[in-house]
């Protein structure tokens, strides 16, 4: 402290209004702000998305009606491919293909009970072959976490197949 | 679950990070296809019992006596 008071009002001693470092390491200097455009959300409009959503819940219903189970795991694998060029974030995206594969398979249980099939009753076997309770909530809850959870499981994959891709192209990644 | 271009790792690091990642995503497929397909243990394939229209939810299932079972409303 005594030394750098010596130095006080002589020449070389300031630089920018502080003290010159001699001797000390020099303390690292802050990093200047770099302003930035933030990603965005997604390319193409949201209706686009919407009607290709709808259209795979249709194709998984249509599958289920051939017996086709694993459907919505290949719905969800192009999901996630079809993620390429919508560059959606996964926090979106994910959400978005559970309810489409929950309405794939969820449509057609409530059609078919509201056409008078005892789909309830059904659902209650189902509850207690999974080793459930038997409720009609629990059969039919079961039902749509299968598809829901292959659909989830396909976008991962389909996702992690086509990497990199949607953060370089369009920003920063998620 | 996406890392690409600018998030900060070395290149080495996002490449592994990305293999391990597509490597983890095909070994969980695989799995779940075989547990709704195969089975497991006592569980019975989920996939082709509970798809709609099929399996469990099929009309003839309910010919099998499901009054002694409680299960009938």
């Amino acid at each position: 402290m005594t030394a750098e008071f010596r130095r006080l009002g002589k020449r070389g001693s300031y630089r920018l209004g502080q003290l010159r470092a001699q001797g000390v390491g020099e303390a690292t200097r802050p990093v200047p702000f770099q302003p930035h455009f933030i990603r965005r959300d997604h390319r193409w409009p949201a209706a686009v998305w919407l009607i290709a959503l709808l259209a795979g819940s249709v194709l998984i219903a249509g599958a289920a009606a051939l017996g086709w189970w694993f459907a919505p795991f290949i719905v969800g694998v192009l999901a996630g491919g079809a993620n390429w060029l919508g560059a959606w974030r996964a926090r979106i995206a994910a959400p978005a293909v559970v309810v489409m594969a929950a309405i794939g398979w969820g449509v057609p249980l409530v059609l078919a009970e509201l056409h008078g099939q005892p789909y309830a009753a059904m659902a209650r076997v189902i509850a207690a072959i999974v080793g459930l309770p038997a409720s009609a909530v629990n059969g039919f809850a079961v039902t749509l976490l299968v598809a829901a959870a292959q659909a989830v499981v396909g976008y991962w994959l389909g996702r992690a197949l086509t990497p990199g891709v949607c953060g370089s192209r369009v920003g920063r990644p998620d | 679950m996406t890392l690409s271009e600018g998030d900060g790792r070395p290149a080495r690091v996002r490449r592994a990070l990305l293999i391990a990642n597509a490597a983890t995503a095909l070994a969980v497929s695989a799995a779940l296809l075989a547990l709704l397909g195969l089975g497991a243990g006592s569980l019975p394939a989920l996939g082709p019992l509970l798809v709609p229209g099929h399996g469990a939810w099929a009309w003839q299932f309910l010919l099998i006596p499901l009054g002694p079972l409680g299960l009938l409303p």
